[in-house]
This record gives C-alpha cells, sequence and structure tokens, in this order.
C-alpha cells in the first residue's frame, strides 16, 4: 500500500504508519470466524489532567457518542446504531490512554472505520450534551464510590502520588466532573484528538488491503496536528518516609488493607521483575499469600495491582480479612512475606510457573477478540505494541537474582504507602 | 464448526472443535446441584464444590496446584441448581495431566474440618460483602416480591446464606459424596483444538464408575405467586447511588413459544444503548450511568420474570423512576415498530455472531441451552429462533405479559438522611 510505511511485521502481526499523517495501524488477523475488532487508542489520559478538569478526558470520552458530523441521532446514524448490526462497542480511559472499539461481523468493519474517523475531528462536543452527560458520569463516580475497596484505591493513589497526576484516578474528583467546562473539554479534543497521537488496531477476519484502504480513505483525508502533542513533563519527587491512611465508612463489609510501593516505568525490566514477585506472592492458589491467608481461613482473597504504566506507578497487595483475623493481621503476613522474598533467592520452580501462567495465557488470549484489542491498547499506551506478545521471551532472562535485586531496591519501607479500610457499625 | 455428540463407556462427550489453535476450554459437569436436595441442604453442593479446591486423599491442595499453575491450567468449581461443575482451560498438551487432576478431586476429595472452618470464615467475610453490596440486596429484595418461598427464582439473601452454611458438617459433605457417583451420568463439554478420539480416552482411563448412585429431584418449581403492585426499599448506610428493580412475574417459562417475542420486546425496551431506555432516560435526560431492561427468573423451568433495572443518585431516583415509567407506558401502548423489530433481531444475531468467535462463549451457551434442556445442538438454531419471529407476536406479548399497574419497585441503597 502506497499510502503506508511498513513499520514492523512480528508475531503475525504488522504495523503501519499513515505517510500524510503518521497514524499507526497495527493489524492484527485472526479468522476464526467472520467478525472482527476495530480500535482507536488516543494517546491521552487522566495523565493530561490537572486540578480543576480532573476527569475531563473520561468525560470527553462520553461526549465522543453524542454523535459527529456526518454520524449523529438526527441521521438515524450514531455510532450505538452499530448495534444494530451485532456491534459489541464501548470506550474506556485509563492513566497513559483512552479507547474506542467495536467488534463486529466483518461484513460491518467499513462502518465502523468511517464512524470512528469521523468523529476523531469532527465530533460535536457541545454544553448540552455536557449538561446531560455530567449527571451520567457522576453516577458512574457514585456507583464507584458505593464499594469502600474502590474508595481505599481512589485515596491510596492520592496518598502515594502527590505531584505526579496518577495522584488523581481516572474518574477524577466529584467538583472537577460537576464543574468542569465545554471550553475546557473542547480545548483538550483539540489538543489531542489527532491522527499523529492515534493508534488503531484490527484483529480478526478481514482482508488486508482492503481494510488498509478504507483506512486510507476516511483517516488519511484528516491532517496532522498543527501542534507538537505535549507530554507530561511533572516528575514526583522523591518520597522520604513510609506513608499510612486509613478510611472509615459504615458498612458490614469485614476491611481491607493495602500495602503499596513505587515502581520504576512501566518498560523498565526491573518493573517486569516486580510483576514477576507479585504474581509467587497472590497470583493463583499455588502463590505464597494465597496460602498463607486466603487457605488457612485469614483472608477471603489476595488481589494486586501490578501493571506498567508510562511513567512510575504502584505495585499494592491487596488483602480482605476474615472473622478470624484483621487488616493489621494481614499486614502483619503481607510484610512478613515481602521480607523473605528480599533475604532468600526465589525458587526456580516459582519463577517458572509464572513464565508458564504468561504463556498459557498468552495462547488463550487467542479466544477472545476482546482480550487482543484490550491487550494491545494497553501496549499501545506504553509505547510499545508488542509487549505483551515480547512477555515471555523477556521473562525467561529473569533470574532469581534479579528478582532480588529488584525486591531490595523498590520493596522497600521508605517507599511504601500503607492504608485500611475500617468499617464502622453506625455513622459518628 | 461441527457438534461432536459422542457416548462413552459411562459419560456423554460433546465435543466441538473450532479453528483456534493450542487450547482447549471446557466443563465436566455432574447432575447433583441443589435441585437433588432438600431446602435445609441447598448449600451442600456449593460448599462441596470449594471443598475441591483443597486436600485430597493423595496430594495436598498446594501440590495439585502447582502442578496446574505450572502448567498454567485453569481449574473451578462450582454448583448451580442443577449442576456441580469443573470447568477449565489448559494447552492441549496438558489435557491428560488436567483429567488425571480432576479425577482425583472429584473421586477422593479429603474434606476435612480444618479446610471446612478455613472455607467458612472465608464464606463468611464474602457473604458480609454480598450484604453490603445494593445491587445483590435489591435483586434479592426483587426476587422476594415476585416468587414464592423455596421458589427456585428466588435469591438467597447473604444472612441466609450464612447462617445455613455455618451448620454444614464435614459429614453432610461426605454423606453428599457418597450418594453419587462421579463419573456415571456425567458429562464433558469440551470446545477449542480438541481431538475428541484422544480427549474421550484420556478420560476414559482415569474416570471409572465406582458405583451405580445417582440423585433424584426433591425440589421442584413451586406455582408463582399472585402478580400485585409492590414496592420495598433496602436501607444500607453511607451509599452514594441506589440500585432500582422494577417489573414482575410471567407465565413464560424458557420453553413457551411466546420467550423469544418476550425477549426481544424487552431488548428494544433496554437491551443496549442504542434501545429506548438508554436513549432517552440516560441519553437525553442524564439520570443514570446505567439503565435497562431483561428478563429474569427461568430456574429450573420456573417461569420468568421481566424488569428494568437502573443505578440513581438518590436525589435522581424520583426523577429516573418517572422516565422509567414514561417509557414503560409508550412500549406498552404502542408497542415496538416493524423496523426496530428489524434492528433487533440484526442485533442480537449479530451480536451471537460475534461472541461466538469465542470458545468461552460457545462453551457457556451450550451448557446453557442443555441445563435448559434444548440439547447442545441449538446453539445452531438460536438464529433462526430470533429470525423468526414476527412483529405481531411481539407486540401481542407486550399486551398479554406486560401489567404496568402491577410492578414490584425495589430499591437498595441510602435514602434515609
Amino acid at each position: 500500500m502506497k499510502m503506508y510505511d511498513l513499520l514492523e511485521s512480528a508475531h503475525g502481526a504488522q504495523v503501519f504508519k499513515h505517510k500524510k499523517n503518521g497514524l499507526r495501524v497495527i493489524l492484527m488477523p485472526n479468522p476464526v470466524n467472520d467478525v472482527a475488532g476495530f480500535q482507536v487508542t488516543y494517546h491521552v489520559g487522566s495523565r493530561d489532567e490537572a486540578t480543576g478538569y480532573t476527569g475531563a478526558t473520561h468525560i470527553l470520552e462520553h461526549l465522543m457518542f453524542k454523535g459527529s458530523k456526518n454520524f449523529h441521532k438526527a441521521l438515524k446514524n450514531n455510532i450505538d446504531q452499530l448495534e444494530n448490526v451485532g456491534a459489541i462497542l464501548n470506550a474506556t480511559t485509563w492513566n497513559d490512554r483512552t479507547n474506542y472499539f467495536e467488534i463486529l461481523p466483518t461484513q460491518y468493519l467499513h462502518r465502523a472505520i468511517e464512524i470512528e474517523a469521523d468523529r476523531m475531528r469532527n465530533a460535536f462536543i457541545r454544553e448540552e450534551d455536557r449538561k446531560a452527560e455530567m449527571t451520567v458520569v457522576r453516577n458512574e463516580y457514585e456507583m464507584d464510590e458505593n464499594d469502600p475497596i474502590s474508595a481505599l484505591r481512589k485515596v491510596l493513589w492520592s496518598t502515594a502520588y502527590v505531584a505526579h497526576p496518577y495522584h488523581h484516578t481516572t474518574i477524577g474528583w466529584l467538583s472537577d466532573i460537576e464543574n468542569v467546562s465545554i471550553e475546557r473539554l473542547r480545548k483538550f479534543y483539540d489538543t489531542y484528538y489527532w491522527p499523529n497521537n492515534a493508534t488503531l488496531s484490527v484483529v480478526g477476519s478481514f482482508d488486508q488491503d482492503d481494510v488498509l484502504q478504507q483506512i486510507d480513505e476516511h483517516f488519511g483525508k484528516i491532517e496532522p496536528s498543527s501542534h507538537e502533542i505535549p507530554q507530561v513533563y511533572t516528575t514526583e519527587p522523591p518520597q522520604e518516609g513510609a506513608k499510612r491512611y486509613v478510611l472509615k465508612r459504615v458498612s458490614n463489609q469485614p476491611g481491607c488493607v493495602c500495602i503499596a510501593f513505587k515502581t520504576p516505568k512501566g518498560l523498565s525490566d526491573e518493573h517486569l521483575c516486580l510483576q514477576v514477585l507479585s504474581s509467587i506472592l497472590h497470583q493463583g492458589r499455588s502463590s505464597r499469600l494465597y496460602k498463607k491467608l486466603v487457605h488457612k481461613g485469614l483472608a477471603t482473597s489476595v488481589f494486586a495491582e501490578d501493571y506498567p504504566n508510562i511513567d512510575e506507578g504502584l505495585f499494592a497487595i491487596y488483602a480482605i480479612p476474615t472473622p478470624n483475623s484483621s487488616s493489621e493481621a494481614l499486614e502483619e503476613i503481607i510484610l512478613e512475606e515481602i521480607a523473605l522474598i528480599k533475604k532468600e533467592l526465589v525458587k526456580p520452580k516459582e519463577l517458572e510457573r509464572v513464565v508458564n501462567m504468561v504463556k498459557a495465557h498468552n495462547i488463550y488470549g487467542r479466544g477472545s477478540f476482546f482480550s487482543s484489542l484490550s491487550q494491545v491498547n494497553e501496549a499501545i499506551a506504553l509505547k510499545d505494541w508488542r509487549y505483551f506478545y515480547d512477555l515471555p521471551d523477556r521473562l525467561a532472562k529473569i533470574t532469581p537474582k534479579m528478582l532480588q535485586e529488584a525486591a531490595m531496591k523498590y520493596l522497600h519501607e521508605d517507599q511504601s504507602t500503607t492504608g485500611h479500610f475500617i468499617p464502622l457499625s453506625e455513622k459518628k | 464448526m461441527s457438534m461432536n455428540i459422542q457416548q462413552g463407556n459411562h459419560q456423554t462427550f460433546y465435543t466441538l472443535k473450532t479453528s483456534h489453535t493450542g487450547f482447549i476450554t471446557g466443563a465436566y459437569v455432574l447432575p447433583v446441584g441443589s435441585a437433588y436436595l432438600s431446602y435445609e441442604h441447598r448449600m451442600l453442593p456449593a460448599i462441596f464444590a470449594s471443598m475441591l479446591g483443597y486436600d485430597t486423599e493423595k496430594h495436598t491442595a498446594d501440590e495439585l496446584y502447582e502442578i496446574l499453575e505450572g502448567r498454567g491450567i485453569q481449574v473451578s468449581h462450582s454448583a448451580s441448581l442443577e449442576y456441580l461443575m469443573i470447568s477449565f482451560r489448559c494447552c492441549i498438551q496438558d489435557t491428560a495431566q488436567l483429567i488425571a487432576v480432576i479425577a482425583e478431586q472429584l473421586m477422593c476429595p479429603k474434606l476435612d474440618k480444618k479446610d471446612l472452618d478455613s472455607l467458612k470464615a472465608k464464606m463468611q467475610a464474602v457473604l458480609a460483602m454480598q450484604d453490603d453490596d445494593t445491587g445483590t440486596r435489591a435483586a434479592v429484595a426483587f426476587n422476594e416480591q415476585l416468587f414464592a418461598d423455596k421458589s427456585f427464582n428466588r435469591l438467597d439473601d447473604p444472612k441466609a446464606m450464612l447462617s445455613i452454611s455455618s451448620q454444614v458438617s464435614v459429614e453432610q459433605l461426605k454423606s453428599y459424596h457418597a450418594s453419587f457417583d462421579c463419573v456415571t451420568n456425567g458429562f464433558w463439554v469440551v470446545v477449542g483444538d480438541v481431538d475428541a478420539k484422544a480427549f474421550i480416552s484420556q478420560v476414559e482411563q482415569r474416570f471409572s464408575p465406582q458405583s451405580t448412585r445417582a440423585l433424584k429431584h426433591q425440589r421442584f418449581a413451586v406455582p408463582i405467586k399472585p402478580v400485585k403492585a409492590a414496592k420495598a426499599h433496602v436501607e444500607i448506610a453511607q451509599k452514594t447511588s441506589v440500585n432500582l428493580m422494577l417489573g414482575h412475574a410471567t407465565t413464560v417459562d424458557r420453553h413457551h413459544e411466546d420467550f423469544y417475542p418476550l425477549m426481544i420486546a424487552l431488548d428494544a425496551l433496554g437491551g443496549s444503548f442504542s434501545a429506548r431506555l438508554m436513549r432517552t432516560v440516560r441519553d437525553e435526560e442524564g439520570l443514570t450511568y446505567s439503565v435497562g431492561s431483561t428478563v429474569g427468573g427461568m430456574k429450573q423451568n420456573e417461569t420468568l420474570s421481566w424488569y428494568v433495572y437502573g443505578c440513581f443518585s438518590p436525589e435522581l431516583l424520583d426523577k429516573g423512576v418517572a422516565a422509567i415509567m414514561k417509557q414503560l407506558q409508550i412500549w406498552k401502548k404502542s408497542g415496538i415498530t416493524e423496523e426496530e423489530l428489524s434492528e433487533r433481531k440484526q442485533g442480537i444475531t449479530g451480536r451471537y455472531l460475534v461472541a461466538q468467535s469465542s470458545p468461552d462463549a460457545i462453551l457457556r451457551d451450550i451448557l446453557s441451552f442443555i441445563e435448559k434442556g434444548f440439547g447442545a445442538e441449538e446453539i445452531f438454531n438460536y438464529t433462526h429462533r430470533i429470525e423468526s419471529v414476527a412483529l405481531d407476536q411481539v407486540n401481542a406479548c407486550i399486551q398479554k405479559y406486560i401489567e404496568l399497574d402491577k410492578l414490584a419497585c425495589v430499591t437498595a441503597g441510602t435514602l434515609k438522611t
């Protein structure tokens, strides 16, 4: 295709860059039946927000469903009409990216391409839509707040990070959701929604030449931005000691503890080491903390946040106590296990288990276009689309010694933030 | 894609080879769910299922899960009204290992008191979390309004489950386990890169009957309660969003000729973003993040309920209910249009095709069709059944089964200040 440069072929996929506007396209054929998935990932997330407009990326994502110049309700061809041909469609916003996707019978793939191209630069972004959608987003916030553990997580990030925008979660602060102006949202759209700040991915059953031609026809006519896409330059100042916090609410829930440590940037080998350590600690019934906490009936579950971000993030372990225990007792045991993982090399068998789980997970992922799109979306956000495909090879190079070094360096008390959810029996 | 149904020496095998390569997803199913026990003992199968994840007479759970997870094999145990089920996913080269572990877990579970106590402690915490969940509490209260006591369609209240589960003993679990054979009457459903012949052979090496014991249903469908208007609220402190359920029971069951017309009518009302409720209550009026409508109930072939669900800020709840009622009245009065029917049918069959790209979804559909008494091949008939529904059938169903003056309206959350 003369309108594209082929950048890379790997793992059965091909990556192209549009010569005119810099749009990247990843084609991942997997012809299991006549179904295809299409996705636009924009390199903008809640990391690009600041006080006063936290949550703006997410509200904008909602407004993108309100119509664009050539596809809107008055014409009865708004994007949700794709559901009427069988599409499963949605969008999500996260720290480092926003994505819009449609999984649908291949014969309608061209419609998804056309609509996504139209709303890249021609979305309405109107005040009347903001007014109606603000309460929708506020209800999403309220639903999230119904869960005390979700609230505990929110406070975790805002306690651990003080300067970097990971301080606030993607949904934003309530008062910002309620008050952000349409001008601010429009500016946000005009700053980030450009072909040179987006990557398309296509998965499933499709004709490669045909899809590239359709993408060229609809996205190719969009000019690249005339400005440089702004990049976050705020870095988190060094943490100089352990942080602790408590969240109290009236609740029948049994409480929860979370213990978090600052991590390096997501693409580093050290981050991968921390993910392996996380798996050794919490993933599966043969993990150390499952055996110590869940199997013994001290915790009902143990789970972790250990995903990679563009910038430094958190490795957080959460545990929910049973009546046989308490969040304080669980904290003690988790810290003992962390001390042990720093003191003694992990067994090769434990490392092998994690590698095999990742390999199998990658194979199972072929069975879901949703999973394929979701995985490549997170990898695109990291600016390494091969991230998950390359994991088995990268993991094969990791040694117990590397894990110990990463644990010593990052799982340090002074870099920790610990939170407890304390359920109250009645409102004080 | 074609289904292979084969009767082995002792078990039935439903295998569906798809073009996914390198792995299989599936389930081994025994008809020994809670409908095969008395109402008082209805939690035994679920607790027994959870206990299968602990030690066996031959190995500790640690040893077994190191074998499974060391290969990336995924196994989970569950129980429903009809079935005890072991679900799995594994790479094809690990099939023999998978079958060996499932056989061991099923045939010689240790059922140790220490493990049961540990499980009960976990359940206590999980049930406390459910008791704090507005969605769970609304659903429990809604089904209480609709269905008679001991109906299969009732959902157990978390507190009741806590009370029943605390009384379960090791002796009861052992007695339950001894009351059926783990091989006879069982069936396998396997989807993906499956070699049916090899799979059956591997199973039959590990699974041989110990007895002919089988369970018979001890619980049966309960007559439905008269449909009447009702209102209930479950107050849960410090919640910022209220869950709403609005609807009533019907006389239609899953095999009734009006099932698909009614299902499509509810899909047009609130089955997706493009349906009426999302377009109006959310998109135009901004009153909620989540609103929709669907059919529920139908457990063990009891009749179905229909309902509208939604989440609302407490101060927008009344407006939300009014907006939903407005749409319900339009829907009841005028039914749906030919254009809507065409869109909904195409949407449902298209989504079905999309789902069929995933072996997990195919497995789920096959299991559901078997459980509802249609047979596994129903996965090939589903789209035809949708396509054959006519507009007058849909609108006649709305007139016949929807009674807006007899709605049960249930909320859960914080309304008191």
